[in-house]
């Protein structure tokens, strides 16, 4: 996919999602004539659009919660991205606490990895302050 | 935190091709084996757009994987919360048409 073939394709997309059903498809036809991958990909995202239930709309602690249900059997980290994992610090209900260290940068960090991926309310809260 | 997400998803894939697939009929109604596989895509997906229009992936990341909002996004890339919200739709719809065609 090249940079005029995306910039093509949004355009199109964003025309279309305002157009009415009835025109939509003609109008898709039309500007993506000769080029097959093109309108496959655009006539599918207004629908997704409209939808808005993709795994992108439901939002990342939704998703997660059905990955992490148990972070310690499911994942012995080793990384966290640029974060290296030292050592666990500490173990509850709520989750492990992992000791980490920044690469490159240096600087320890504690990461707290919490069970279940959603949250409720005041333990989002709780998780929030103590970003801090 | 993206890295972590697809990680996981990729490390359990592993697992279960490792037991040999045992899926009951429940299971198979259940959400974490599609889910896993939606992650993969997703990965898949970014790392396409990545290639294309960096600033488009990194908005993506900011706004799924980190949680940022229209308006911080917005900020942190530098663009307008009109041009942050246009680029996010489109992003979103192509994703999401790619990771249901893939999966």
């Amino acid at each position: 996919m090249d940079q005029e073939y995306w910039a093509k394709l949004q355009a199109i997309f964003h025309r279309a999602s305002d157009l009415p059903l009835t025109e939509r498809f003609a109008y898709v036809r039309e500007q993506c004539q000769g080029d097959d991958r093109m309108r496959a990909e655009v006539e599918a995202m207004p629908s997704e659009d409209a939808r808005g239930e993709s795994l992108l709309d439901h939002g990342l602690a939704d998703a997660a919660g059905t990955l992490s249900e148990d972070p310690v059997a499911d994942l012995p980290p080793d990384a966290f991205g640029p974060y290296r994992i030292e050592r666990i610090v500490g173990q509850g209900g709520m989750g492990v606490v992992y000791l980490a260290e920044r690469e490159n940068f240096g600087g320890m960090v504690a990461i707290k990895l919490l069970m279940g991926g959603t949250l409720s309310p005041s333990r989002r809260k709780r998780s929030a302050r103590e970003r801090v | 935190m993206r890295h972590y997400v697809v990680e996981a998803a990729r490390r359990r894939g592993a697992l279960k091709r490792d037991d040999g697939i045992r899926v009951t009929l429940d299971e198979s109604m259940d959400l974490p084996i599609s889910c896993d596989q939606e992650f993969l895509a997703l990965d898949h997906a970014l790392a396409e757009l990545a290639r294309t229009n960096p600033r488009q992936a990194q908005l993506v990341e900011l706004r799924f994987f980190a949680g940022s909002g229209a308006a911080e996004t917005a900020q942190i890339l530098g663009v307008s919360e009109e041009t942050a919200r246009r680029d996010w739709r489109a992003a979103k719809a192509w994703l999401a048409s790619q990771i249901r065609g893939g999966r």
